[in-house]
């Protein structure tokens, strides 16, 4: 299933593309008519108490909470564990949840860094330790594949440099370069000025340029 | 060095728009920007950040991790929204999130324990006060049932038998008082089971000690006077239908009293607290003007327990001499306030106080020493008292005046 793109841009509105809603949700949201790429609406539905509105947005957004969880744990299955923990949670919170002026995906990567770092404090980042001893292990699943093989030496690769960064230096360098948000939305939700982001990802991308060179001696 | 760093900026961010989504490389860009070769180390590593996002769960994860959610959240309460439920959708409670409910449970426990308890403590407190007919008294005596079953043995359900007795009895005058007509059967059957229940206590099998039945004797024994006074009183105010009651309490409470005495009398091997004052057991205060105050058992354990502690009955005829045991110490208690009226029968007369300083020498061989505490000592040191009470023949009660007797055995003196 290809991961909902409407996120990428804060300029235009976010819309649901079809494409991200699970066939078996298309038939109940017939009736929806241009609700369907509204995601406000189906926020609100889901804030009403739908769980059918709630499995769209869990469809679209799904791949990336993963993807920013994953590479700050650095292990897929915690990467996995992590994300249902956090639409759970975005379930149960769904009614503080305020819609006016953000983006229902802004408000899950807070909920997923929140996860992420008591999953560190919880774990006292054995993690990273893990990940390096793993290191250069091939995923079983692809080893078949040269191509696949180097891609996951390389994501690991990546995700343990990010972990070695500052806290807010990962969520830049993931927002800015994994999830493709402009500056504006990962000022909106790091709660800071866009020159603060601006300065915050120079800064990290040096250090993760350190240490992938570090890493390579 | 402001502008370097904006040119710097300005450049990172069009080389990476048109990596993103021109799909050039970091080649492209380099020769298309060729002043972005400053940030060339940055342009690199963003590329490779930007190739590694094509990443995705475990196929499969997808589907089982939303079953797993629409099995939780149905599991998963969550308030009430407070707006929009849409067309055609079943609004679903909204409780409490779980963290916020999980921060406010504790102190949601504590408060209804809390209110439990003050109603609780509220309702017992006022259940007290209440009288037959009010609608709580069922828990006044429910309470009462339920501290005699968590009584910490049979000599406290003794004692607490004695007081229920007693508190039937205020019950009954309190009744009489407020409503002449008042039905005071069942509570005469009541204080008559309470009295039975301290008879028992007094009887054989009974899991009393013999030091603990006769301290329970002697208490028995004050109780029966108030129990007489108070009976006698009610005898005029109470109804028709309820004399077959009174009587019976009052046949109850002389049985009570005659079984207590014979306890004192029996000989046991252990003395009582302090034998009691025992007025007659037909006093009414019509006949006496007072009757003597109760004298409170002493309950330190030194003084009630002792291998070689005998008792002495308080109608026991005074014996001049001081008995004697192999306890060193004899100590002799003086206190008591008699009323004129009682029967000489039963008390030693002022006559019957020894003269002779206990020695031992002078002791029978078969003495019996009462012990009691030592407060209350100061008395006169020189006292010798053969038995525990003294009768002053003064119309006035006298305020108990303890006037041990330390013999100086102990000291080879």
């Amino acid at each position: 299933m290809k991961g909902c793109r409407a996120a990428e841009s804060s300029r235009a509105p976010l819309l649901l593309k079809p494409a991200c809603v699970p066939r078996e949700y298309l038939l109940l949201f017939l009736d929806m008519g241009d609700t369907l790429n509204n995601e406000a609406r189906i926020v609100e539905r889901a804030i009403a108490g739908d769980f059918d509105s709630f499995a769209v947005l869990y469809s679209c957004h799904l791949e990336a909470i993963y993807r920013y969880i994953f590479f700050r744990t650095g292990e897929p299955q915690d990467a996995e564990d992590l994300t249902e923990q956090v639409f759970l949670k975005a379930w149960e919170a769904l009614p503080h949840y305020r819609p006016v002026g953000r983006n229902f995906i802004n408000w899950l990567y807070r909920i997923a860094h929140n996860h992420v770092v008591d999953f560190h404090r919880r774990r006292n980042l054995v993690a990273m330790e893990t990940l390096r001893d793993d290191i250069d292990k091939p995923d079983p699943v692809q080893e078949d594949a040269l191509e696949s093989i180097i891609q996951v030496e390389e994501r690991e690769r990546l995700a343990y440099a990010i972990q070695k960064l500052p806290d807010e230096h990962q969520q830049v360098i993931l927002l800015r370069f994994i999830e493709g948000l402009a500056h504006a939305d990962v000022a909106r939700i790091l709660e800071k000025s866009e020159a603060a982001c601006r300065v915050i990802q120079h800064q990290a991308l040096a250090s993760l340029s350190k240490q992938l060179e570090e890493g390579l001696k | 060095m402001e502008n370097e760093w904006d040119r710097s900026d300005k450049m990172l961010d069009q080389c990476l728009t048109a990596m993103r989504e021109e799909g050039r490389s970091v080649e492209d860009c380099l020769e298309l920007y060729p002043e972005s070769a400053g940030v060339e180390s940055l342009l690199r590593t963003a590329a490779r950040l930007q190739s590694a996002r094509a990443l995705h769960p475990a196929p499969g994860f997808q589907g089982e991790a939303l079953q797993r959610l629409r099995r939780q959240a149905k599991s998963t309460s969550r308030r009430q929204a407070s707006f929009w439920p849409g067309p055609g959708l079943e609004r679903k409670a909204r409780p409490l999130s779980t963290r916020a409910g999980l921060r406010l449970a504790p102190l949601l426990a504590v408060l209804i324990v809390a209110a439990l308890i003050a109603a609780g403590i509220g309702t017992f407190t006022a259940a007290a006060q209440t009288l037959p007919g009010d609608w709580l008294y069922p828990v006044k005596r429910a309470q009462e049932e339920v501290e005699l079953s968590l009584a910490p043995g049979s000599a406290a359900q003794a004692d607490l038998h004695l007081a229920f007795a007693s508190r039937r009895l205020s019950e009954a005058t309190a009744l009489v008082n407020k409503q002449p007509d008042a039905a005071l059967e069942p509570i005469l059957a009541d204080f008559d089971r309470h009295v039975q229940a301290d008879l028992g206590f007094l009887s054989h099998g009974s899991p009393l000690s013999p030091v603990e039945q006769v301290n329970l004797a002697n208490r028995l024994i004050q109780a029966t006077n108030r129990y007489e006074i108070s009976l006698a009183a009610l005898a005029p105010e109470t109804p028709a239908a309820a004399q077959g009651n009174l009587a019976s309490a009052r046949q109850t409470s002389l049985k009570a009293r005659r079984q207590a005495e014979q306890v004192i009398q029996s000989g046991s091997t252990a003395t009582p607290s302090r034998p009691a004052i025992v007025p007659s057991p037909t006093a009414t205060p019509s006949q006496n003007g007072h009757v003597a105050s109760p004298i409170t058992a002493p309950t330190h354990p030194a003084f009630v327990a002792g291998p070689t502690v005998t008792r002495m009955s308080a109608t026991q005829a005074p014996n001049p001499t001081i008995l004697r045991t192999p306890l060193p110490t004899i100590v002799v208690p003086t206190r008591t306030m008699v009323p004129p009226t009682l029967p000489s029968n039963i008390l030693p007369g002022p006559g019957a106080t020894p003269t002779k300083k206990p020695t031992p020498a002078n002791l029978p061989p078969n003495a019996v020493v009462t012990q009691i505490p030592s407060s209350g000592s100061g008395g006169d040191p020189t006292a010798t008292h053969p038995s525990v009470i003294i009768i002053k023949p003064t119309p006035t009660p006298i305020s108990p005046q303890p006037t041990p007797v330390t013999n100086n055995f102990r000291n080879g003196k």
